[in-house]
């Protein structure tokens, strides 16, 4: 199927494989570069599920192992065929899914093989996974010695009671310990299945003959999709806040509230523009409240916000540093209250609204962003570029609600790093 | 070749365009480029965000802040970096491009006049600079004084360049010392930028659809007339040996990880001197992609590290590799990373290792084009080292450089100083 965005002046294909593979591709004229990215939905919270009848509670930080794990097949490491055209490699893992992706400058279709293959293809042997713990074991002491991301794994200690998303994406040194070639073996077999997952080009490419090529060179007829388990949903956080000591000059916070989860039906793109908006309308660094916290030394320009979604959940981040979060903390909830109560100013919201259409029109320059954004979207049955459509339907009224949902009691949970 | 054109505007004054009808946005930038470092130091590094708090026509945070909501989001963020022995302070810019959204018609001339009024218009009080917006400015300034060894990945090239470099401009950090921040007052700052204006050279630069021609009418529009008598003109000091042993320092820190950075002087190879290309070959294939010696050894084989990756600081004629380690792997680390280097040195290079590093600097020169913010910055790297090498020739020229040279630039690169953060946290 063929799409064009008139007024994004973006055209964008896209087809269902038969075995369930969906493959985009948005063509982007006179660029030098071609990325792509094949991603499963598959993240750090679908740690327990049920396959085949049985049910796994898979050690914390095995998504994220299997990525590392990837790359290596029998012949090789396909890090360095990448390396033999002068593409660059690489992948993430986040709460929510895993990505493998490439850009190149040529012989674009050499590295789309490459790709789909390793992807496919899991190879891993007693050595191998070893090897790896050694390697993963200093990132997470990396991230350990990292502020941000130590109060970001704290901020979802408090806010959720029971779901995975409590834990930190790689694991810990003690829980990837437990991980064995055969947790990773039925965890690629659980949901490296095609169809869980999706393939977004980017560039200059021919659509059919990526096609062709990922039909090829993916299963024939997908698997069955491990059922997943995120724990009993509670609407409320867990703690209201949640503290932890490290070398850092001054304080660090972030403070988070729980949104509800998406209504059966409602679209997840909608909802995310929705959020955007409406924590730019709260904090955001042309907002009022900015502009006070900030000439309060409440929090300075490395204060930033955003607005996620999990399976069966849902919540908004804002924070940086701060001489006082507590101070800061109060300030915000104030102004939720009087969001929620009063409603946003006709005035404001609609500069606003423009301001958010203009920083998502950027994004289509970035084929990066705009590869994550689309293979995000497929998750949840949609088209990115539908959204400039979506983001037209948004009204002051939908923002007020969000802030008064936001504002309903033990909605929130603040996570702070102090200087130690 | 993408268009580019390089003009003057006035005195001490250089527009760089990029012309492309490319992307849906447009990057700007108004900058002044100052010696590193001096008495000036912290003074300069505050400047920026002063500035950045109001102009005579947006007073404050929130009118600035309205303002550019309503010019679509763009964003005018300040800046205070590096090049070379230089220092550039001023404004970086994005927008949307004006035929994207309805309603957006003279946008861009929005965005320049609000540059403009940044750096001439400030908003001021008896003559001087808020003494509220100053005072703020200079707790935020000690603040990212402070905040340095927060990051401690990011840490220990910074602090490995100032002891590497002592002596040198470019041994000094941007942001000035905490002794100098604390002295800031409305009318030291005040001075300060008005010595910035008379002796810096200003860089501007823009990327998008609009033509040359346009831009530069649109900035002569904006900006007051300039006469000046003494310029600064930007250089850089190249030392192409280490002048002294090599020197090992270890300092602690309370974290897990340790941090290990070795500062090594590439034998005049740099922007401007010696033969970069080549430079950029070595680099690459010892420590800059996932085929490099030493991902393949420091990493992979020996599982040491997370991150083992070589950069090559090309204004300054500098190399300097970074990995995270195991505290106790500190001599291990370093004798591998020393053994890769002897072994480019001692030619034990394949063809594939050669062909594989050009590759990637061609496919990654080629990205570049993509790239309006790392346009911005190559394009500010030419105008301080006064050049104008488009980044197609350097494609076309790297074609050619051979295993010999490689092996010359591996040889040139010698060991001057190590640093190690060492993780006292638990």
């Amino acid at each position: 199927m063929s799409k064009t965005y008139s007024a994004l002046h973006e055209r964008m294909e896209s087809r269902v494989l038969e075995n369930g593979l969906r493959v985009s591709y948005i063509p982007k004229e006179g660029f030098s570069k071609t990325f792509a990215v094949l991603a499963t939905d598959f993240g750090s919270v679908d740690a327990s599920f049920t396959l085949d009848g049985k049910r796994y509670d898979t050690p914390a930080g095995v998504a994220h192992f299997l990525e590392h794990k990837m790359f290596e097949d029998e012949d090789g490491n396909a890090l360095q065929k990448f390396s033999e055209t002068g593409a660059s490699p690489n992948a993430f893992t986040s709460q929510t899914m895993t990505a493998y992706y490439f850009s190149c400058t040529e012989q674009f279709e050499r590295n789309l093989e490459i790709l789909l293959k390793f992807v496919f293809t899991p190879y891993f042997t007693e050595e191998n996974v070893e090897k790896e713990r050694g390697i993963i074991g200093q990132e997470i002491g990396m991230m350990e010695d990292t502020p941000g991301w130590q109060a970001y794994v704290g901020l979802f200690e408090g806010l959720f009671a029971e779901h995975p998303v409590r834990v930190s994406i790689a694991g810990s040194v003690d829980s990837i310990a437990q991980i064995t070639p055969e947790t990773l073996y039925t965890c690629h077999k659980a949901f490296y299945s095609p169809s869980n997952m999706a393939l977004v080009v980017c560039g200059q490419a021919d659509f059919d003959a990526v096609c062709q090529m990922a039909e090829r060179l993916s299963p024939r007829v997908p698997t069955v999709i491990g059922e997943r388990h995120y724990g009993k949903r509670r609407q409320t956080v867990h703690q209201s806040l949640v503290k932890r000591s490290m070398q850092v000059s001054q304080p660090q916070f972030l403070l988070g509230f729980k949104d509800d989860p998406l209504r059966e039906g409602e679209s997840r793109l909608r909802r995310n523009l929705l959020g955007e908006l409406a924590v730019r309308v709260l904090c955001g660094d042309t907002a009022p409240l900015y502009s006070e916290l900030y000439e309060k030394h409440l929090i300075n320009r490395y204060f930033e916000t955003d607005y996620a979604i999990i399976p069966e959940g849902a919540n908004v981040v804002m924070g940086g540093e701060s001489r006082d979060p507590e101070a800061a903390r109060e300030a915000i909830e104030r102004e939720v209250a009087r969001l929620a109560r009063e409603g946003v100013d006709k005035k404001l919201f609609s500069r606003m609204k423009k301001a958010v259409y203009g920083l998502r029109l950027r994004v289509l320059d970035q084929p990066e962003e705009l590869t994550r954004a689309q293979i995000e979207a497929v998750f949840g049955g949609e088209d990115y570029l539908d959204f400039a459509a979506l983001y037209d339907t948004i009204e002051a009224s939908d923002v007020q609600h969000m802030f008064a949902r936001w504002m309903q009691p033990n909605r929130s949970t603040m996570s702070v790093i102090e200087p130690k | 070749m993408q268009q580019v054109t390089r003009k003057k505007l006035g005195a001490g004054i250089g527009l760089t365009c990029v012309t492309t009808p490319k992307f849906k946005r447009a990057v700007l930038r108004a900058a002044l480029v100052l010696p590193l470092g001096g008495p000036d130091a912290a003074l300069r590094a505050a400047l920026p965000h002063v500035l950045r708090r109001g102009t005579v026509r947006l007073p404050d945070l929130r009118a600035f802040g309205a303002a550019l909501d309503e010019m679509y989001g763009a964003r005018i963020e300040a800046m205070v970096s590096k090049e070379g022995d230089n220092l550039v302070i001023g404004f970086l810019s994005d927008v949307i491009d004006e035929k994207y959204a309805s309603g957006a018609e003279g946008l861009t001339e929005r965005v320049v006049r609000l540059l403009a009024d940044l750096l001439y218009d400030p908003y001021v009080q008896d003559g001087v600079f808020s003494p509220d917006y100053t005072a703020g400015e200079r707790v935020n300034l000690m603040d990212r004084i402070a905040a340095q060894k927060n990051d401690p990945r990011a840490y220990a090239p910074k602090r490995l360049t100032e002891l590497m470099c002592e002596g040198e401009a470019f041994g000094q950090s941007v942001l000035g010392t905490a002794a100098q921040a604390e002295r800031i007052t409305e009318q030291k700052l005040f001075a300060a930028y008005q010595r910035a204006l008379s002796e810096g050279r200003m860089e501007l630069f823009y990327c998008g659809t609009m033509p040359p021609d346009t831009i530069e009418e649109l900035f002569l529009k904006a900006l007051p007339e300039r006469r000046t008598d003494n310029l600064y003109a930007p250089h850089t000091e190249v030392v192409a040996q280490p002048k002294n042993e090599v020197r090992e320092v270890t300092e602690e820190l309370p974290v897990t990880q340790g941090k290990l950075s070795m500062g090594f002087r590439t034998g005049g190879n740099s922007l401007t001197g010696g033969d970069p290309l080549a430079y950029w070959m070595f680099q690459v294939l010892y420590g800059g992609s996932t085929s490099a010696k030493l991902f393949l050894n420091v990493r992979e084989k020996l599982s040491l590290c997370y991150y083992a990756s070589a950069q090559f600081i090309s204004a300054k004629g500098l190399m300097i590799v970074n990995s995270g380690i195991e505290n106790d792997k500190y001599e291990v680390t370093k004798r591998e990373i020393l053994h890769q280097l002897q072994l480019c040195r001692d030619g034990d290079i394949s063809a594939d290792e050669i062909e594989n590093a050009r590759r990637t600097l061609i496919s990654a020169w080629r990205a570049m084009l993509d790239e309006p913010v790392q346009l911005e910055r190559y394009w500010l790297a030419q105008a301080i080292a006064g050049t104008m090498t488009q980044p197609e020739e350097r494609i076309e020229a790297v074609q050619t450089v051979t295993q010999e040279r490689v092996i010359a630039a591996a040889n040139a690169t010698a060991l001057d100083t190590v640093y190690f953060l060492k993780g006292v946290g638990k």
